[in-house]
């Protein structure tokens, strides 16, 4: 390949930087809020950086609002997200997990008979499964409430979970039929010849060799369910089954909050998915591009 | 279009930062919507938000503006706020598109005498029109449904300067005075509008899945 010439490289090089701060940046506030204390925050509001920082709002969070610190010490009103947010955290690795889980089950089956069976309704079904992607979640809320009231489901993460996999099976498929397709049908065909039925073809053969996609295919999910914020938010109404997007939605209309400690719930709520993209990224950016071209 | 500048500027093996670019590339699109919806709030926000912040620090503004406050802006504000966390994927996509365009199409047109942007505009560019147009629908569906960031900035307000259709929705249904019917009415015209964009869709990338089938 042909060198750059130095104005070019320069140039490239800008872009680059400027594509990089507009990516990173907005998410400095939040670690800048986090950090301080509330005093510190309104005292200068012209101040960019904080004079002096402070893990006080983590420790409180993290402890359920029990271990409050100087800083906290005299305020009278702490908001309930505060004290959820430990059990909102578990719950939240519960409903996530078992979705990814579940998505990636009922995903693979279908998604192997989309690849690999040439079925009469395969093709319309595949449609079918485009078009519920395109749906707006908000649209199936109604239903969806009044089905769950009448089968006992509200106010469980059981529904959470039902609801969230019901949505998500159909883009796990569009993300790994095309990865099945790319495999070798040659391998499970001598699989065949040596006496595995076709399920067992797919255990040992397509699954391990699938591994990457399936990886790829679970990360996302888990991504998904965990920023879910919809589902639990009309689901579910009891406070011990409540996910973290529920608890920081209820600081939204609460005007009494300090900044700096919701940037800090912010922060603990968007750390485990950001960590999952950034250390996965190969596999999650394979999984989007597939399920959007190519499924 | 903002998406497709940043796929061009980091699709340039031959310059290291370009890698790291790469590997950032997804951070927005891990920020799950409401925290992202709280944060831009707090950006946004008139007395400590960092925006006003940093334009004072800068002096582009005197006094600090009141963006949420403003029914005009305020909907601006929820739009940088949605496309920031949505652009990732749609860059994503048009990479993967520049990644499957063959290096000869590129070699033919230097030789052809074409350069800089004619070749952008005569090849790359006819080439992604696939790829455009399926980030275009989806783009436009799933920006229909954006409902966290409104949930999170403005509830719909100032005023109802940022009622959206799902918005629309949700309030109607599920909020005092809970008219479920209305909220299903309007999820209803809702999926209507939007099924036409999906069947569209659907075309589109069937196309493709029988072509790698």
């Amino acid at each position: 390949m042909r060198r750059l010439s130095r104005g070019r490289r320069a140039l490239l090089w800008a872009a680059n930087l400027a594509a990089i701060a507009f990516l990173v940046l907005p998410l400095m506030p939040v670690v800048l809020g986090a950090l301080q204390s509330e005093k510190a925050l309104q005292a200068d509001v012209r101040a960019l950086l904080p004079r002096q920082l402070t893990l006080a709002n983590f420790q409180l969070i993290l402890s359920g609002g029990a271990r409050r610190g100087p800083i906290f010490e005299q305020v009278s009103y702490l908001p309930k997200s505060v004290e959820r947010f430990p059990a909102a955290f578990v719950n939240s690795v519960v409903v996530a997990s078992s979705v990814a889980l579940l998505t990636l089950l009922f995903g693979a089956l279908s998604a192997y008979t989309v690849a690999r069976l040439d079925l009469r309704w395969v093709k319309a079904l595949v449609s079918l499964a485009l078009v519920a992607r395109l749906v707006p979640l908000i649209v199936l809320m109604v239903p969806l409430y009044v089905m769950f009231r009448t089968y006992g489901l509200l106010n469980s993460l059981t529904g959470v979970v039902a609801a969230e996999v019901g949505f998500l099976v159909p883009y796990a498929v569009l993300i790994l039929a095309p990865y099945f397709a790319s495999l070798p049908v040659e391998l499970e065909d001598a699989a065949r010849l040596d006496g595995c039925t076709r399920f067992g073809a797919f255990l040992r053969i397509v699954l391990p060799l699938a591994t990457p996609g399936l990886a790829a295919c679970a990360t996302i999910m888990f991504i998904l369910s965990w920023h879910e914020l919809l589902i639990p938010l009309i689901v579910v109404s009891r406070p011990e089954a409540m996910t973290v997007p529920v608890i920081l939605a209820g600081l939204v209309s609460d005007y009494f909050v300090f900044f700096t400690l919701m940037m800090a719930i912010c922060l603990l709520g968007l750390a485990p998915t950001l960590a999952l993209v950034l250390l996965l990224q190969k596999y999650v950016v394979r999984g989007l591009v597939a399920g959007a071209l190519k499924g | 279009m903002l998406a497709l500048a940043i796929a061009l500027v980091i699709d340039d093996d031959r310059v290291a930062v370009a890698r790291v670019t790469r590997a950032l590339l997804l951070v927005p699109w891990g920020v799950p919507p409401v925290v992202n919806g709280l944060l831009w709030s707090f950006i946004f926000n008139a007395q400590y938000g960092y925006l006003n912040r940093t334009l004072l620090a800068l002096g582009v503004v005197t006094e600090p503006v009141n963006w949420l406050g403003d029914a005009r802006l305020a909907m601006g504000a929820v739009i940088v706020a949605y496309v920031w966390r949505t652009t990732p994927f749609n860059i994503l996509l048009y990479h993967a598109g520049l990644r499957g365009i063959p290096r000869d199409y590129y070699e033919a047109a230097q030789m052809d005498g074409a350069a800089g942007w004619r070749v952008f505009w005569h090849v790359t560019l006819p080439l992604l029109r696939p790829i455009i147009a399926v980030s275009l629908i989806l783009r436009t569906t799933f920006a229909f449904m954006v409902f966290d960031e409104i949930f999170a900035i403005t509830q719909g307000g100032p005023g109802n300067a940022t009622w959206v259709a799902a918005w629309y929705t949700y309030r109607t249904a599920f909020q005092p005075p809970f008219n479920v019917g209305l909220g299903a009415a309007s999820a209803w015209v809702t999926a209507l509008i939007l099924a036409v964009a999906a069947l569209l869709y659907a075309r589109l990338a069937g196309r493709r899945l029988e072509a790698t089938a």
